[in-house]
């Protein structure tokens, strides 16, 4: 079954077009999509500046990193969650708008830069985490996400816009 | 000149009608409108929270607060700049009558005076440490009336 007629039976399902034609389902759904957008990428973005020394220079990488995880993770699963809803609702419009996969091919390498960052330099984060030159594959993983991020923010306002 | 007639004359400038008749204008200063927002919400986030001892803890309110203002404050000059076309781009009618628009704009000054005001008062060294219960307080209402902005800037366009 290709794509697009998987996003055709997905387009034909009660709670597709429940949430489609809904005056208030949409709005309330994307409402909190733009709200967790401040916990997640707020979260998030904080890291990124601390690894690449713009702020909290004076706190271990370590202690920014773990303590705000917690609400980058909740952030990040009410934007999972309430944005998988926003696309089921319109999933055929979405894979054919170029913004939106834009941003879901911005999302996938974002995911592997975190995942490369995790399981990478940041294991010996003990040896570096203290200071305020970090190692520069640490640099290189926060200026990679805070740009990406922008992008997905950009090309996630885009896709409205079709 | 009435409020009317101030939204009336913002619409009517050339800059106004300019913003109206490009078809990109709009969509992009939204979208920088709402990374702006992220700037500015992301570390008014982080402080909230750790006003609420809820995270960041390896840091002080005021040293915490220190490292976010520079980032919190470009954020707000971003949004505010990007805000004030989107303003001027379609302040009447449209946001004349909407209903959502000056709940929002209330949200905000309610936001940026508490801000500026009892907010900055505790993030000064140890004020907040020794005031656990009005850190609290405050971060509650600053979290009410920055994300009141945004549900209510969101619906701005549903209306």
């Amino acid at each position: 079954m290709s794509l697009l007629s998987m996003c055709e039976h997905a387009e034909a399902t009660a709670l597709s077009v429940a949430i489609r034609e809904s005056t208030l389902l949409f709005p309330v759904i994307e409402g909190v999509h733009v709200l967790a957008l401040a916990l997640s990428l707020g979260t998030i973005m904080f890291v990124d500046l601390r690894l690449l020394g713009w702020a909290m220079r004076r706190t271990p990488v370590d202690a920014v990193v773990e303590q705000l995880q917690p609400w980058t993770i909740a952030g990040f699963a009410l934007m999972f969650l309430s944005g998988g809803l926003l696309f089921w609702s319109e999933p055929v419009k979405c894979i054919t708008t170029p913004a939106f996969i834009i941003k879901m091919l911005a999302i996938a390498i974002l995911g592997l830069n975190m995942l490369s960052f995790h399981f990478g330099i940041y294991r010996t984060v003990a040896q570096w985490g203290q200071g305020e030159l970090l190692p520069s594959p640490a640099k290189r993983a926060g200026a990679v996400s805070l740009a990406l991020w922008v992008l997905v923010v950009f090309t996630g306002r885009w896709t409205a816009y079709f | 000149m009435s409020l009317q007639a101030f939204y009336e004359w913002s619409t009517a400038t050339w800059l106004s009608v300019f913003l109206q008749n490009s078809q990109y204008a709009f969509p992009l200063i939204e979208v920088v409108h709402l990374v702006g927002l992220t700037m500015f919400l992301g570390p008014l986030v982080v402080l909230n929270l750790r006003l609420l001892g809820m995270g960041l803890r390896a840091a002080s309110v005021s040293e915490l607060s220190e490292s976010v203002s520079p980032w919190l404050w470009a954020g707000f000059a971003l949004t505010t700049a990007t805000g004030a076309l989107l303003f001027i781009s379609e302040a009447f009618p449209k946001l004349y009558e909407n209903g959502a628009w000056r709940p929002k704009m209330f949200c905000v000054a309610a936001g940026l005076i508490l801000l500026l005001t009892w907010q900055r008062r505790l993030t000064k060294a140890g004020r907040a440490e020794a005031n656990p219960v009005q850190a609290k307080a405050v971060a509650i209402l600053s979290l009410t009336f920055w994300f009141g902005a945004g549900v209510a800037g969101r619906a701005i366009g549903f209306m």
